[in-house]
């Protein structure tokens, strides 16, 4: 029998009381699944430390046995044409052009840059790659293949403009390959002595045969699969950019004249794609204008990268808003993936009365763990606001690490967390099979960052249990659900909302609420985030930031697809990959990307606190400082003896650690914000974060540098309004050491209780006297 | 000029060889029991010695091709293999069963040693 294995997504990350949502699974080794709705309430599964994994079984009409089968995802980035009409099935002489920018030239396989080309049948015509990496266009009568091949090869990250002109009458095709290469628009400047020109003539023996069917694609070719059905292969790896097909045998001047920037004329054109067009303020869609006589509608799969610099890009402007005809370029990735696009496994309804929470619909099949048990994870909202206390999930942040592989990709995460990786099988099968899509913590196959991550495909990391292998300890989602343990333990009335409703629905979805909880590692935030919850303390509510290295990049939700985040690395920041020059904005939005803290809005204004050190391996205990004994404070530490707060937890043993923040007046913490607790004398594997370092030097390491340390403060604002900062990701994870009786749960406990009160906070009896500061 | 290579060789390596290999006489000549034993200790304690200290940044810092991961097995112990590569399942180096993290983690460090030893160069 062959392996039992099964993946899982839902259409939804939060769903309501009475609505929707569609399940997609993906099943090998058996054709039907035990499912379960289950209430996801803690996450590790360690249990000498904590309470170990916890889930409640809820009953549920759907639970039971699932029909499911095996599914296919088709990866890569492409452009569809619709072309209905077969205005681009080509019969007779044709040409074709486009600016190139190959990321993997010599990749050993085939890539299609355009054409309508079967590739089971061998029917069709198409310009593209071979797998040695030359430029070749190939004409296929359904049994054979014929074509003319360039004599130079295509140099990887070079601007080139690259054709064909092929006369049906004559048989005869002519390639046509210049580089376009300038002072900065290719990895290598004009000093490189290079022959980067071919023209090459030859007659093929027969002519295309055009199916009906074949669709004209960019950036890939048709395939079939006896078992699959049709899907896209020949997929191209890197930059094209406004590709054009005309019915007339163009001449090498013709070509000559869009090399240096003319428009194709109008006469013989089939189809123009001006992929700088439509470009706005507010970003690109994912549909390209085609402003040829018939304006078909193209549209990109898997979210090809728009607004990247173009052939003529001549780096004096950074952005595709200030000159949009040099950034024409659209970059393709044959292993990009935002949407498996499965078909519907099961759909169920969320049943009135459920309590809101973190929710599972649980599949097991054969030995039922490992490969053999999924998760699929969503929130269930209440229809409406019922608590005073919100916990606010970073799925954004969860989207940025989906299905990251830094332990098995990335050399740097040896040097960073001081540790061998502890690998699971769940990890090593999907890596091994990599359908599944990769992390704004991952590069690409051809090296480049990847800027878009969708939850429409199995997330392996997003479901309880999954321990983080760089660390060794939970991350993220089932790191968030220890503080959903503390939740539960206590009794707490909480809502669960996610970060996508707050982007959606702005400061009318915080409200309700009197206290708002965020999760331990919200590092990705919009500005839409930002805005509602930087609103919501000045209107009097309470947020509680629980994280550590929060609310630090810039990020989108698109508007064309909620189920994908974007967000672009660069400049500075512990970051995993950098943003090419020219390429720092958003798509979706137009807005720069990058850091917070470089737009003018450091964590700290909000949150009083921003991102000092990471360092993983180890954690330490905060100690009280001065501020905490104020009367205005005091009685966030009340019931808690000696000056340690949090020398226990699932995450090394202490509260303060893995990812830090430090209180700063210099980038804007709010001058009244006091410091309840700090932590020190972390390893030397902590290092300062490279956005503070403008000389480096030796020794911006834990012993040796103050300024690394989690700084735990609180201040208070408008209307009753207050941030509570832990400044550290292993706070939360320390909540449920000690059976919940631990000094950070006490601190925390305190801090609860006055937050989800109506009134005036607890010490601000005294604020008469310093009323300056609210 | 038509010599220039497609994917040219990357002359980079051979500076990194050359700095690697002289640590290697470094770490060998400083290798002992006696460090052997400060690691086995506290894999990650922060007080360690120079000689322990270089080393340690040494095998964190090699490519990932010459690392080693633990491989939680389902009976709750951990073993050590390569590092998966793509299309590439891990390799297990060694069957030991090591009961938990931190005995694994100096398992991994007895095995670079090995390696390093095995290095003719330098
Ligand atoms: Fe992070």
């Amino acid at each position: 029998m062959a392996e039992q294995k099964i993946f899982g997504y839902a259409d939804q990350f939060t769903v309501k009381e009475g609505e929707r949502i569609r399940f997609y699974v993906n099943c090998d080794g058996s054709d039907t699944a035990e499912a379960q709705l289950v209430r996801l309430i803690h996450g590790d599964d360690n249990r000498e430390d904590g309470p170990g994994y916890i889930e409640e079984e809820i009953a549920h009409p759907a639970n039971g046995t699932w029909a499911v089968k095996k599914q296919f995802t088709q990866l890569g980035n492409f452009l569809e044409v619709a072309d209905p009409d077969n205005r681009l099935k080509l019969d007779g002489s044709l040409s074709m052009m486009a600016f190139i920018w190959p990321s993997m030239p010599q990749k050993g396989a085939r890539q299609t840059i355009m054409g309508r080309w079967d590739t089971r049948t061998n029917e069709g015509f198409a310009l593209g790659i071979n797998p040695e990496g030359y430029l070749q266009f190939w004409v296929g009568d359904g049994r054979e293949v014929d074509y003319v091949t360039s004599e130079m090869p295509l140099l990887k990250h070079v601007w080139y403009a690259v054709g064909v002109s092929y006369d049906a009458a004559s048989g005869t095709a002519t390639l046509y390959q210049e580089a376009v290469l300038n002072r900065y628009n290719s990895l290598i400047g004009p000093a490189v002595p290079y022959d980067y020109a071919s023209h090459v003539r030859t007659t093929l023996r027969f002519a295309q045969h055009n199916r009906a069917d074949i669709p004209f694609l960019i950036a890939g070719a048709r395939d079939n699969h006896v078992l699959r059905g049709d899907f896209v292969a020949d997929l191209y790896a890197g930059k094209i950019d406004r590709p054009f097909l005309t019915e007339t045998v163009m001449t090498r001047a013709q070509m000559d004249e869009v090399r240096k920037g003319g428009v194709p004329g109008r006469q013989g054109l089939v189809a123009y794609w001006d992929t700088a067009a439509g470009y706005s303020e507010a970003g690109i869609s994912h549909d390209v204008a085609e402003t040829g006589p018939w304006k078909l509608h193209t549209r990109g799969v898997n979210h090809p990268i728009r607004g990247m610099t173009g052939w003529n890009w001549n780096g004096k402007n950074d952005c595709f808003r200030l000159a949009p005809e040099e950034f024409g370029g659209i970059e393709f990735h044959p292993d990009a993936i935002t949407d498996c696009a499965w078909e519907e496994t099961r759909a169920i309804e969320i049943p009135q009365g459920l309590k809101s929470g973190a929710y599972a619909i649980r599949l097991r099949v054969g030995p039922g763990s490992g490969i053999a048990e999924e998760y699929i994870v969503f929130i269930v909202r209440p229809a409406q606001p019922k608590a005073k206390l919100a916990f606010l999930v970073p799925l954004a942040s969860y989207l940025a690490y989906g299905n990251e592989t830094l332990s098995f990709d990335a050399q740097i995460v040896q040097p960073m967390t001081g540790q061998p990786p502890i690998i699971s099988d769940v990890e090593i099968e999907t890596y091994e099979h990599r359908e599944y899509g990769l992390s704004t913590y991952n590069h690409f196959e051809d090296g480049a960052g990847v800027c878009f991550s969708s939850f429409k495909r199995p997330l392996i990391n997003m479901r309880p249990k999954f321990r983080n292998s760089w660390m060794g300890v939970p991350w993220q989602f089932p790191a968030d659900l220890s503080i959903v343990a503390w939740i539960e333990h206590f009794g707490y009335e909480c809502d669960f909302i996610s970060d996508l409703d707050v982007h959606r629905e702005g400061v009318e979805a915080l409200k309700p609420y009197n206290c708002v909880m965020t999760g331990t590692h919200p590092e990705y935030v919009s500005e839409k985030m930002l805005d509602a919850q930087e609103d919501f303390v000045a209107q009097g509510g309470r947020l509680i930031y629980m994280g550590g290295n929060g609310y630090y990049w810039c990020v989108n939700f698109d508007p064309e697809e909620n189920a994908v985040m974007e967000v672009r690395k660069l400049d500075s920041g512990m970051r995993a990959w950098a943003a090419k020059p020219g390429e720092h904005y958003l798509q979706t939005t137009g807005e720069k990307s990058g850091l917070w803290r470089n737009r003018g809005r450091a964590p700290q204004k909000l949150l009083g606190v921003g991102m000092i050190s990471e360092g993983f391996e180890t954690c330490e205990p905060f100690r009280r400082m001065p501020d905490s004994w104020h009367r205005t404070v005091s009685w966030i530490t009340e019931g808690i003896d000696g000056e340690l707060i949090g020398n226990e937890g699932l995450a090394y043993g202490g509260a303060a650690g893995v990812e830090i923040d430090r209180y700063d007046l210099s980038l804007g913490t709010p001058p009244h914000t006091k410091i309840i607790a700090s932590s020190g004398g972390h390893t030397d594997n902590y290092v300062l974060s490279t956005e503070e370092i403008l000389y480096a030097y030796a020794g911006m390491v834990g012993t040796l540098d103050y300024r690394i340390r989690a700084d735990m403060i609180y201040y208070t604002s408008w209307n009753h309004g207050a941030v509570f900062s832990s400044g550290s990701i292993a706070f939360g994870q320390a909540l449920p050491a000690k059976g919940f009786d631990g000094t950070a749960s006490k601190l925390l406990r305190n801090v609860v209780d006055a937050f989800v009160k109506d009134g005036p906070l607890p010490g601000q009896q005294w604020t008469l006297e310093e009323k300056q500061w609210r | 000029m038509d010599d220039m290579p497609i994917i040219p060789h990357d002359s980079d390596t051979d500076v990194r060889a050359y700095f690697d290999a002289k640590t290697r006489i470094y770490l060998r000549h400083v290798l002992s029991d006696a460090l052997i034993e400060e690691h086995r200790r506290n894999p990650h304690a922060q007080h360690r010695s120079e000689p322990l200290g270089r080393l340690l940044f040494y095998f964190k810092n090699l490519p990932i091709e010459e690392q080693y991961a633990l491989r939680r097995m389902p009976g709750g112990s951990y073993r050590i293999t390569t590092i998966p590569r793509p299309g590439q399942a891990p390799v297990e180096v060694d069957p030991t069963d090591y009961p938990d993290e931190l005995s694994g983690f100096h398992g991994v460090f007895l095995r670079k040693i090995k390696d390093l030893m095995e290095k003719s160069d330098g």
